[in-house]
């Protein structure tokens, strides 16, 4: 599972935890690999269990259910140059990952190469300080994660 | 004090909303964290709906989750801050080990 350049994203406006939530969505939909109905999916989420997905200090993964509404595995990133709040111990968060998977298992791996990315803070400081895409496309791929 | 002793599994739960995004990473993070302490554990990822019914010895989630499960849970539930903290991760496995193992 690699981050493809065209699933990278960097918002300088400043967004609420929806218009946020709304623009990870339209990235995962305009690369083609989730049909309209699983953004919705991600705000019924966020509705019903708050904003639990903000999963550490800066990071929020976003994500909905497996289901037929997901066309692809993908890895998408917005980088919030505003930060944005969505109400969590974790607040604000800078780096906003969406994330859809057709299989349940499929999470496992796609999870275990961000997971080792996220872990380390300076990756994460620099990849919330990139400027540019190409910036923050080589430093995914510095990572491992990108390419 | 050689061989017969038997050696209790955990059966560890990591939940979130839909049991298949962060609590997969939150998973993985358990596995480490119990294997690193020489803990045997099955770990596994639930979903907020069904977590409570499921039967397990403990469950880790965030802090949002956890208002929800800590009412129905028949087991302990720790909340985990940062999911990708391994220091934090590991200290709780640690406490949860001390006060709940052998």
């Amino acid at each position: 599972m690699r981050i493809r350049k065209e699933n990278l994203r960097i918002c300088r406006e400043p967004m609420n935890p929806k218009e946020a939530l709304l623009v990870i969505g339209q990235l995962l939909l305009d690369c083609g690999s989730i049909k309209p109905q699983y953004v919705e999916d991600i705000f019924r989420s966020y509705e019903q269990f708050g904003p639990y997905f903000v999963i550490a200090p800066s990071i929020a993964l976003a994500h909905a259910q497996p289901s037929e509404s997901v066309l692809a595995d993908d890895i998408a990133l917005v980088i919030c140059k505003t930060p944005v709040s969505f109400g969590s111990h974790n607040d604000p968060v800078r780096l906003l990952f969406g994330l859809c998977s057709r299989e349940s298992h499929q999470h496992i791996e796609n999870l275990a190469e961000l997971a080792s990315i996220l872990a380390d803070d300076e990756v994460v400081q620099a990849l919330a300080n990139a400027e540019d895409i190409d910036a923050l496309y080589v430093l995914l791929s510095d990572t491992g994660a990108g390419g | 004090m050689e061989g017969e002793e038997v050696v209790k599994e955990f059966k560890v739960q990591a939940v979130c909303g839909f049991g298949v995004g962060s609590s997969t990473l939150l998973k993985m993070k358990l596995d480490q964290a119990f294997r690193h302490h020489g803990v045997a554990a099955s770990v596994f990822a639930g979903d907020v709906g069904s977590s409570t019914s499921t039967e397990c010895d403990v469950i880790f989630t965030s802090r949002e989750l956890a208002e929800f499960l800590t009412p129905k849970a028949k087991c302990p539930v720790i909340v985990i801050d940062s999911f990708v903290n391994k220091a934090e991760i590991e200290a709780k496995v640690l406490q949860f080990v001390k006060e709940y193992g052998a």
